[in-house]
């Protein structure tokens, strides 16, 4: 059974290198990028199963990409990665089609359960957006 | 019944006439009427002289023609066939059938003739008071126009006034004529030759004449006169008499005089002012301009006049400034109009053109003056100002949005690395498995995972603060909502919030600036209005959007905060850099409404030029305003 395929994308490459390391134990990462502009490219090129975008991106929103996948006929999961902790941009990003959103504090903790959710057809948010933090 | 009344009347007709005799037969009674007066009332008398039932036919019926008697008989049985009647059955019936007819006749013959003569008296009567009512009316009249008339003799020299006349001059009225000669006391010498001129020429060719003389009355007090006179010609057409009118013209002379007075000190200040001025009649018509006028114009006053000002006006202008100077006109109120004028050297200068009607002292509208300013500098700073103000606001955005990316992007995503570091370092020590670290972590690395945690909630916040990214990620729509909800919470006043209809692509600088103003409105509402409600409303019409926030607040008196704060003006100032305006509106314990419009700009997309508003254009292309036409019920925020 083949690996599930996963796309990054984030304009720190810090961040970038931590998902990197998080995730590639258990998910293939077929693409990690910094440009915002090149991720329509590559997903239509690599078609991957879930992708984890940044909403803030440089010039590049992340909601407006998510509409951009969609309307090229790109049908990836979305897992929005961001420091956004605020409930209006969670509504945005559910409702452009994301799957989950995961606030990078709890990346450790949320990241994994929000891919597996993503890939199960499940909506996931960080608990801290749910609850407020701990 | 019916002949009695019938005889009252005629009794009361012939009473009135006091000069006639009449008996009159009436229900078998000789009535007397009147007293004896009148030859041709003898039948009557005979009637009552003499006994009535010995009475021949003949002695009655010979004072009369025998056809004449038939016919009046005719006419007077039809109109009185009641008495006829009566007088035949009742009254006398010893009488043999045929005299008492014929004394019947006579007395209706006699009532015939008294009827004609009432009524001739009746007329004549009634002629000479119509006459004595138009001669009092004519004198009213006179004495109402101060107008009087007079008549010259040249065979007596008699000069003859009327009673007006007489009254206009001062004199006693019972001196209605005098020689010509004296009637040279109430006139200036040069108007008596002016006058004696005119009537030697009316006399010897018959001409008509009129003219203005200065005069005096009696008392020696001046005025002046209309004189108008006429020949009176005879049947050969020689000249008899000369007839006319004197009119006294004394208040109208003054009011002229009092308006060429007028006239010329507004025609000397007008040449003195540095401003351009213009007068035009009642039609919109140039009659008038100043020096100034010309020498900026560079044109001859020829061709300023009529419709020739209008070719100064810049043809982009000239539609619009007809527009809005003929709508005040039509209504007789002032008007400022700026349009662009043609100089002497061809280069068009912002004037601010205001005029106002010219009535006369009695309310005749007699046209507009109004004077022009040249407003080109002070336009230009303005425009200058406004431009260093945008760009001031642009740059501080600029500024702070660059902090807001490096709080964000930079201190806040490492923030989120070393909470992440943390969460793993107290995961690794505890060596549990994924999604139940966060419980196991030891207790120091759990304090600084927080404290991280706490430090990138903060720098978030304040990086929020410091440039709204919720306006470009969510959009405008989305992020006032965000704003209206999370400024109710915090200050615990209800917010109706309705954004609805505004462009998805609005251009960041609109959505950023518009989002600002909300923000500092809320602000305001929240720090100074003590408003339980708040409603904010952003909705786009055509390519307007519209922002209306009112609150039920104590309100302020708009000029008590003029110049005082920041807030206002920063409002002003960011809608105006984006090409909108903003207006105030408020009263002690009425509540603020603050109400803007800023023409939709879309965010430029590659290759779609078309969907780009060109908001520069929309600001340098806008047309003449009008300043002061209508009284607005809101005012500019100072």
């Amino acid at each position: 059974m083949s690996r599930v395929s996963v796309l990054l994308a984030d304009d720190n490459s810090a961040v970038l290198g931590q998902v990197t390391k998080a995730l590639e134990k258990d998910y293939d990462i077929v693409a990690a990028l910094k440009d915002g502009q090149a991720v329509v490219r590559e997903c239509l090129r690599l078609k991957p199963d879930v992708v984890v975008l940044d909403i803030s991106m440089g010039d590049i929103n992340g909601l407006d990409l998510v509409q951009e996948l969609r309307d090229c006929g790109c049908y990836s999961k979305i897992v929005f990665l961001t420091v956004h902790e605020d409930h209006a941009y969670v509504n945005a990003a559910i409702g452009a089609g994301a799957m989950a959103y995961v606030v990078k504090s709890h990346m450790s903790t949320d990241l994994g359960v929000s891919i597996k959710a993503a890939l199960a057809d499940k909506f996931f948010v960080s608990s801290s957006l749910l609850y407020g933090r701990p | 019944m019916r002949a009695l009344k019938k005889a009252e009347v005629f009794r009361v007709v012939t009473n009135g006439a006091r000069k006639v005799t009449l008996w009159m037969v009436c229900v078998g009674t000789i009535l007397p009427v009147g007293a004896p007066a009148h030859t041709w009332a003898r039948p009557s008398t005979i009637l009552l002289k003499q006994d009535r039932c010995k009475t021949p036919l003949s002695s009655v019926a010979t004072y009369f023609h025998q056809s004449l008697s038939k016919t009046i008989a005719c006419w007077c049985g039809q109109l009185f066939p009641e008495i006829a009647t009566r007088t035949l059955t009742e009254s006398l019936p010893e009488l043999q059938r045929l005299t008492i007819a014929t004394l019947f006749v006579a007395l209706i013959v006699e009532s015939a003739l008294i009827f004609v003569f009432l009524r001739h008296l009746r007329e004549s009567k009634l002629t000479k008071e119509v006459l004595r009512h138009k001669e009092t009316e004519l004198a009213e009249t006179q004495c109402l126009a101060r107008l009087g008339s007079w008549r010259w003799d040249p065979k007596t020299n008699g000069m003859s006034c009327s009673h007006a006349l007489c009254n206009l001059l001062g004199i006693d009225t019972q001196l209605q004529t005098m020689a010509f000669h004296e009637f040279s006391y109430f006139f200036t010498p040069e108007s008596w030759n002016r006058l004696t001129q005119n009537m030697k020429i009316g006399l010897r060719t018959g001409a008509s004449f009129e003219l203005e003389v200065a005069g005096f009355r009696f008392d020696g007090t001046q005025m002046w006169l209309t004189v108008r006179g006429h020949a009176v010609h005879d049947v050969a057409d020689h000249v008899l008499q000369l007839r006319g009118t004197m009119q006294n013209i004394t208040e109208r002379k003054r009011t002229e005089q009092t308006l060429l007075d007028s006239e010329e000190r507004s025609r000397l200040v007008a040449e003195l002012i540095p401003a351009l001025m213009w007068w035009c009649g009642p039609d919109k018509q140039c009659t008038n301009v100043n020096k100034e006028w010309l020498r900026f114009t560079g044109r001859a006053m020829q061709e300023e006049l009529g419709d020739g000002w209008l070719a100064n006006v810049h043809p982009d202008d000239l539609q619009i400034f007809l527009l809005l100077f003929s709508s005040p006109f039509d209504r007789r109120q002032s008007a400022a109009v700026e349009c662009r004028m043609r100089r002497n050297d061809g280069k068009y200068r912002w004037m601010r053109c205001t005029s106002s009607p010219r009535f006369l002292v009695n309310k005749h509208f007699t046209g507009y003056i109004g004077c022009c300013t040249d407003v080109t500098d002070e336009k230009e700073a303005k425009a200058a100002n406004a431009e260093f103000g945008s760009k001031l606001i642009r740059a501080q955005e600029e500024e702070r949005a660059r902090l807001a990316r490096e709080l964000h992007d930079d201190i806040n995503q490492r923030l989120a690395l070393l909470a992440n570091g943390l969460e793993n370092l107290g995961a690794d020590n505890n060596n549990v498995p994924d999604g139940v670290k966060c419980i196991h972590r030891n207790g120091k690395a759990r304090e600084l995972w927080q404290l991280a945690n706490d430090i990138a909630a903060d720098i978030q916040h304040l990086s929020h603060q410091l440039h709204p990214s919720k306006v470009h990620y969510l959009g405008l729509t989305a992020a006032v909502r965000d704003l209206c909800q999370e400024f109710s919470k915090q200050h615990n006043i209800g917010v109706e919030c309705i954004v609805q209809d505004l462009p998805k692509n609005l251009e960041d600088g609109v959505s950023l600036n518009l989002y600002r103003a909300i923000q500092e409105c809320l602000h305001n509402t929240a720090k100074h209005s003590q408003a339980r409600h708040v409603k904010v409303e952003l909705t786009r019409k055509s390519m307007l959007l519209h922002l209306y926030v009112s609150d039920d607040g104590i309100g302020f008196n708009p000029s008590d905060v003029v110049g005082k704060g920041l807030g206002l003006i920063s409002m002003r100032e960011r809608l105006r850099s984006i090409g909108g305006e903003l207006l105030l509106w408020s009263r002690p314990s009425l509540g603020t409404q603050l109400e803007g419009t800023v023409p939709v700009a879309l965010r430029q997309v590659r290759g779609d030029e078309a969907c780009v508003a060109d908001k520069n254009s929309l600001i340098s292309s806008s047309p003449p305003s009008l300043l002061t036409v209508a009284e607005r019920p809101r005012s500019h925020i100072a």
